[in-house]
């Protein structure tokens, strides 16, 4: 139990961690940041609950694949806002609150697919009240290593931005967004609507081993797979390409646009 | 005339549909009971993408998860799950509940002849 929760945590915790981290290093003032970050847990938790509320209800679509339609939409609509937002404003500069409404909305649909199945898990056992005592010191290490994570990755990112290698964090954001949108072609494919290139192209589960730690950390930073088939890394690699190019292209924009006034 | 053989024609093209679709996917069961998954060695033909129908007979829900199949479903209690797996090559593909893993496991072993579905 202790352990199970541990990795719960690692599991749907942990890439909402990261993501605060990317989001307040590239687009929110350091003012703005403790505000951004109780606006976005607030939405966050208040959006996964009441999808947990509805999750039985949710699963019944579509002939029993309702969550994982819920999954795919709220993934690539989350994904999408943050591009939109991106072109929309400047990135090269921090910005005021207004920014990232957008940012907000998308990393909420984004995260919402991680915290209602560990919310569920939570509602389970603490209303069984079963090993209570365990449940609450996994939870609480789960959530302490999310957290120190958290904050020595958010420090990281800082510096550097600061130490203008921003083109490194847009990168590293880029690979982040699409190890989140990359899941989409593996939930496409268990429900039968993706058909092609659902064979594992190679397996690298006795160097790296996903139900590791080192495998949650890797999965939660970008998408990692032991064993990906050729859809997963197509959708991975084109969504990197993309948000990478976009970021970039604003990026460019900004420096131009600052230099010529 | 013409309408009645239109009729059987339709009929005779569904039930054709209806027939390719069961034979294009096998399907396999998996029962969740006791937080304990029956049977725990399911056997699937390798090279043919299979359905596995999965049921919850507990009283609370689970989560179905694979990293070798890479596949993560829950399981609410009283329901049946569909997921699709494969076409895998042979080998043992390990799968958990994400809830009991201690309990709840078991395996999908892909071999190249249909055997039979379960030890």
């Amino acid at each position: 139990m202790l352990t199970n929760s541990i990795i719960l945590f690692l599991r749907d915790l942990l890439p909402v961690f990261i993501m605060l981290a990317y989001l307040q290093a590239l687009f929110i003032s350091p003012p703005q940041q403790l505000r951004f970050t109780v606006v976005l847990s607030s939405f966050v938790i208040f959006f996964s609950t009441v999808v947990l509320i509805f999750y039985e209800n949710i699963s019944e679509i579509s002939e029993g694949n309702g969550l994982e339609w819920f999954k795919i939409v709220s993934l690539l609509i989350g994904l999408a806002l943050i591009w939109v937002a991106i072109l929309n404003n400047k990135v090269s500069q921090y910005q005021a609150f207004t920014l990232p409404i957008l940012i907000i909305i998308g990393a909420v649909l984004i995260s919402s697919t991680h915290l209602s199945s560990l919310l569920l898990f939570l509602n389970i056992y603490f209303s069984n009240q079963q090993s209570v005592l365990e449940l609450s010191i996994g939870c609480a290490i789960g959530f302490g290593i999310s957290l120190s994570f958290y904050f020595i990755f958010a420090f990281v990112l800082h510096e550097l931005v600061s130490m203008q290698a921003k083109g490194l964090v847009y990168a590293l954001f880029a690979l982040f967004m699409a190890g989140q949108v990359g899941i989409v072609a593996n939930l496409l494919q268990q429900i039968d609507l993706l058909t092609v290139g659902v064979t594992a192209l190679f397996d690298v589960t006795d160097w790296i081993n996903e139900s590791t730690e080192y495998g949650y950390l890797l999965k939660a930073l970008f998408g990692f797979e032991a064993s990906p088939t050729a859809a997963y890394l197509t959708l991975l690699s084109s969504t990197f390409t993309l948000t990478f190019i976009i970021l970039m292209r604003q990026k460019r924009y900004d420096t131009a646009g600052a230099y010529n006034e | 005339m013409i309408e009645v053989g239109l009729k059987q024609i339709i009929l005779a093209l569904l039930l054709l549909s209806h027939e390719l679709a069961v034979a294009k996917n096998a399907e396999f069961y998996i029962t969740l009971e006791k937080n304990t998954f029956s049977p725990p060695r399911l056997h699937i033909p390798a090279d043919k993408k299979v359905r596995i129908i999965i049921t919850n007979l507990d009283n609370e829900p689970e989560e179905f998860d694979s990293f070798d199949l890479n596949r993560e479903k829950v399981l609410f209690p009283g329901k049946k799950s569909v997921i699709y797996v494969g076409p895998l090559k042979p080998g043992i593909y390990e799968y958990f509940g994400e809830f009991h893993p201690n309990t709840a496991k078991g395996s999908i072993i892909v071999k190249l002849k249909e055997s039979n579905n379960a030890d």
